[in-house]
């Protein structure tokens, strides 16, 4: 019985080709969206959190309501006072800054008051040259900045109109905005951005990780123009970053709504073309709800094979965005998630039940014999 | 035959029914009342539009009258729950224009109704469709779609797939309407052979008077009236 039901469906799908066909290019073009939007949003978040979630920094220090890395400023005052604190293993200062090197491209300046310590936490690898010196003008670039302005070991790059500064080492850590980044001593970011006496960011590892929660309860209530919080909770106090990835999450439900919408569109015309067939079923003693499944199935069948085809399309449009590094898309995952694939399959089930049950249901409302007599 | 006596043959009684359309300002059937005994077959005869397809429809449960009551073996129809369930055992319906699925075999087109049977194996239903397509000679169609046969071809489909319930109720509107004299013939033999088979009851309806002849019973009808009924000896 099944056989001859998706069968049935099947071939009812091909009675329009072209419709079916339209229907499922757009299906799966939306999903392929979704896809690539949500595994941004998770590159993203993923990105942020990984960076210090399990790289032994127990304490994120930001000043208040800093919206990003870029905007924060904590006072050296604050800053030295914080890192002096009992429970404090060890302190790392950073300043993050943009810096036009000239009117086509910018980097990342990433300014640490101890480099060595952080950069083994972080995981960031020399791949090439040795670490930088941050008396001596030297300065370590991420090897993404190596590849896109065709930087080596040894070469030069002006700052500021002083010497220009040597590039000691490459470094990678494999997160996009880390290896799209320079490296330098705190005091020499302090001044190529012209923020003196300031930090962005103080990152805190304790002797006892379980005195967590009551150091941040300290620092925040002895510093009011700081916040402290464990560094699971990076994501939360980066307001645009937030913003940006819940706004990466709202497009992702609107490509749902989209899907559903098409779905429904052609399925409204399905039934309506066919409401005489659903009076032939009816006449014939088929069950109202198997004259829905009937749709459903068709509904499914057109939703999973949009949802399959959208998840293999996002193979060549990743492919596709990494051959642009200029656009900036920096969060762009190397495959699509299998655990994303799963997550598909069940919105595909979803829309397809949805997109089928409500035009179902109301074309099998009428009489068989007025059914039968529909034009 | 408009009596509302029992019978021990009776299968269905029509009692009273009136139909309307459009909120009442399109009078179809005005005061019906039938009675279709098993085991003889009924012609239902009358100009276009003096209610017999609504008077069938009624019957077969695919319509509901506006007022009046339908009994199937004691059972009055508007009572069930499950109309499909009656529709899909008791009653095959036969219409003018076959009603095929065109992007179904003929084969798989008389499977449709036992598909809704879980209680019909997969074997079973494949071959007693095989079977009636093989009495009504389209054994070697089996195979088609039905888009793709002729006329006659896809109303002997819709034959077999009326009958593969051995339905005790068959109603056949204009059955033979669309198709060659040949075909009529068949269809006619085919319909008629069932209802003696399993003491069942036909209802034809028809504008042919020689079709009407074959039948143990002429029902006239007029302005959604039954006018005059003629019982038939030696009917065939």
């Amino acid at each position: 019985m099944l056989k001859i039901l998706f069968s049935y469906a099947f071939r009812n799908l091909l009675r329009v080709k072209l419709r079916s066909f339209f229907t499922l290019f757009v299906i799966s073009l939306v999903f392929s969206l979704f896809i690539l939007l949500t595994s941004i949003a998770e590159e993203l978040s993923g990105q942020i959190t990984d960076t210090l979630g399990e790289k032994s920094i127990d304490i994120v220090v930001q000043s208040k309501f800093a919206t990003t890395p870029l905007t924060s400023a904590i006072s050296q005052a604050d800053g030295d006072a914080i890192s002096a604190l009992e429970d404090v293993a060890s302190a790392t200062m950073l300043l993050i800054g943009k810096k036009r090197l000239n009117q086509k491209s910018s980097l990342f300046l990433l300014g640490f008051s101890d480099f060595g310590p952080i950069a083994k936490r972080l995981g960031i690898g020399l791949i090439k040259g040795k670490p930088f010196n941050p008396k001596a003008r030297e300065i370590a670039i991420g090897q993404k900045v190596a590849r896109v302005l065709n930087l080596n070991v040894g070469d030069s790059l002006q700052l500021d109109e002083n010497a220009p500064y040597t590039i000691t080492g490459i470094y990678s850590i494999g997160l996009d905005f880390l290896d799209a980044s320079a490296y330098i001593g705190i005091g020499d970011a302090q001044k190529l951005l012209q923020r003196p006496d300031q930090a962005g960011m103080l990152f805190l590892s304790l002797k006892n990780p379980l005195h967590t929660a009551q150091t941040i309860a300290s620092i925040n209530a002895a510093h009011p123009k700081v916040v402290a919080f464990s560094s699971g909770e990076l994501l939360q106090h980066l307001g645009s970053t937030k913003t940006v990835v819940n706004f990466i999450q709202l497009i992702s439900i609107v490509t749902f709504v989209v899907a559903t919408a098409v779905l429904l569109n052609t399925l409204v015309m399905t039934i309506n073309e066919r409401t005489r067939e659903i009076g032939i079923l009816s006449a014939i003693g088929w069950p109202r709800r198997m004259i829905i499944a009937l749709f459903g199935v068709e509904s499914l069948l057109l939703s999973f094979a949009g949802g399959i085809m959208g998840y293999l399309i996002t193979y060549p449009a990743i492919w596709l965005l990494d051959r642009f590094p200029n656009m900036g898309l920096n969060f762009i995952p190397d495959s699509p998630s299998l655990e994303m694939f799963g997550v598909l399959m069940l919105a595909c089930m979803l829309i397809g039940v949805l997109s089928a049950l409500f035009p179902a249901l109301h074309g099998t409302r009428m009489t068989p014999a007025k059914a039968l007599h529909h034009e | 035959m408009n009596s509302l006596h029992h019978t021990p043959n009776l299968l269905l009684r029509a009692e009273n029914i009136h139909k309307a359309y459009d909120g009442g300002l399109i009078p179809a059937i005005n005061g019906v009342s039938l009675t279709l005994e098993k085991g003889k077959s009924y012609a239902l005869m009358g100009p276009s539009g003096c209610g017999k397809s609504t008077l069938l429809n009624i019957i077969g449960t695919l319509d509901f009258p506006t007022a009046g009551t339908v009994e199937y073996l004691d059972k009055r129809t508007e009572t069930l729950t499950t109309l499909h369930a009656l529709r899909r055992k008791a009653i095959g319906f036969v219409f003018q224009f076959h009603h095929l699925i065109p992007v179904l075999t003929l084969q798989e087109n008389v499977e449709l109704p036992l598909l809704a049977d879980v209680s019909t194996g997969d074997v079973l239903r494949r071959s007693k469709a095989t079977a009636l397509l093989q009495e009504l000679g389209l054994g070697h169609k089996k195979d088609e779609y039905a888009n793709r046969v002729s006329g006659g071809e896809r109303q002997r489909a819709a034959i077999a797939r009326a009958l593969i319930n051995d339905p005790l109720l068959v109603l056949a509107d204009e059955p033979t309407g669309s198709v060659d004299s040949k075909t009529a013939e068949l269809i006619l033999e085919k319909l008629l052979d069932h209802t003696r088979n399993v003491e069942g009851t036909l209802l034809i309806a028809t504008h042919d008077e020689a079709i009407a002849r074959l039948a143990d019973t002429i029902i006239r009808m007029k302005d959604g009236r039954i006018t005059h009924v003629e019982e038939r000896d030696g009917a065939a």
